[in-house]
């Protein structure tokens, strides 16, 4: 299974929801006869389990989930090169640096989003280059201890070493 | 234990610290020792401790949720993980205390018993459910051969021919070391609970026609 078919059996099981066929038109997603696109398809599947609270609770939180759906697809996505994919690790380690949640105060579908895209590139990290982006770090552990959200992906190991402080 | 005085430049950054990598004081959920320690507080940390500031904001975002968070509440200096110092009045009257009446040291002691055979029962709980991570580490031997008529090629196929439960050979080359001699650098990976070095030292010098000593030139833990 591709990735991306992984990702949204994952997902809808966290949803509680069937999420049918998924095929790939080139490096688009495509759910049989009903959508195409991943946002798109992330938010039909999100709809249909009624889990409305990952939507965000208001106005600005769900334009700002609707941001990060959009820079995960555009910009995480895409990084074709080590060193885009340390710039994007970067940029959100110091974006969560103040954050326990990636909007608001809750889970959400900007967190269950960028969590699947994450596990491929942290999986193939060393330990000391994990705790180099220490704040997504501590964001990817918590979430991954939430198992419905993990599913059968592995439990990444943390560790900080206290050598370097 | 516990985080020293929360008040205090120390206790903030021990607090701030702690939080580096971690969500919540126990686990991966609010609980009442989050309360705790968010009442323990007199105000929010500045912003100059990041960390507990998050940590502050979340917890604050729940509103009147935190009187409910699950768990028992103890008392705020049993969190944390921080070697802050000991509360005082522990070991003053142990001095003391040599000849005097036990009555109420047994029942303190009973207490205490029970207290860490349900920590030792929690954690072992704890242990079970966690999925065992194998320790393993890669070891590079150096293989010395008796002088530079010995065949390599027979001294590597032999250092192969080694098998055990836990044990995997990886790369190899040879390293000149003078006098047309070469030596055999070969990697391997064991499980550290059933290989040691000397199980593969001995192994290897057994080969004693061939093989003059062998060395551990590196140890990692993977």
């Amino acid at each position: 299974m591709a990735a991306v078919q992984k990702e949204f059996h994952n997902i809808s099981s966290f949803l509680g929801v069937s999420c049918g066929k998924i095929t790939q038109d080139g490096s688009v997603p495509v759910l049989k006869g009903k959508a195409k696109g991943y946002t798109t398809i992330l938010k039909h599947l999100t709809r249909q389990s009624k889990n409305t609270s990952l939507f965000g609770k208001n106005s600005e939180d769900q334009a700002a989930i609707d941001q990060w759906l959009e820079y995960r697809v555009v910009s995480l996505d895409r990084c074709s090169t080590e060193k885009d994919v340390h710039n994007r690790l970067n940029e959100l380690n110091s974006y969560l640096k103040d954050k326990v949640y990636f909007v608001g105060n809750d889970l959400s579908l900007a967190d269950i989003s960028i969590f699947q895209a994450l596990y491929n590139i942290l999986s193939g990290m060393t330990f000391y280059e994990r705790e180099k982006v220490l704040h997504l770090s501590r964001w990817y552990n918590h979430l991954q201890h939430c198992e419905e959200l993990r599913q059968n992906l592995s439990v990444l190991i943390f560790s900080k070493t206290l050598l370097y402080y | 234990m516990g985080f020293g005085d929360l008040k205090s430049k120390d206790g903030l950054s021990s607090l701030n610290t702690f939080f580096a990598d971690r969500s919540y004081i126990d686990g991966y959920s609010p609980s009442a020792a989050d309360a705790v320690v968010f009442e323990a507080l007199a105000s929010a940390p500045a912003s100059n401790y990041p960390h507990a500031l998050r940590w502050y904001n979340h917890i604050k975002s729940y509103g009147d949720l935190r009187k409910s968070f699950p768990g028992t509440r103890k008392p705020v200096t049993s969190y944390g993980n921080s070697t802050a110092p000991a509360a005082d009045g522990d070991d003053d009257d142990d001095d003391f205390d040599l000849f005097g009446g036990d009555d109420d040291g047994e029942d303190a002691e009973a207490a205490l018993e029970e207290l860490k055979k349900k920590r030792v029962a929690e954690y072992e709980a704890r242990k079970a459910k966690k999925p065992t991570v194998i320790a393993k580490s890669s070891i590079i031997l150096e293989v010395k051969p008796w002088d530079d008529e010995t065949d390599m090629k027979e001294v590597e196929k032999n250092v192969r021919s080694i098998e055990a439960d836990g044990l995997r050979w990886a790369a190899s080359k040879l390293v000149p070391v003078g006098y047309g001699i070469n030596k055999l650098q070969i990697n391997c990976v064991v499980e550290d609970d059933k290989i040691g070095t000397d199980f593969l030292e001995e192994e290897i010098t057994k080969f004693e026609d061939l093989v003059q000593s062998v060395d551990i030139a590196g140890f990692n833990k993977i």
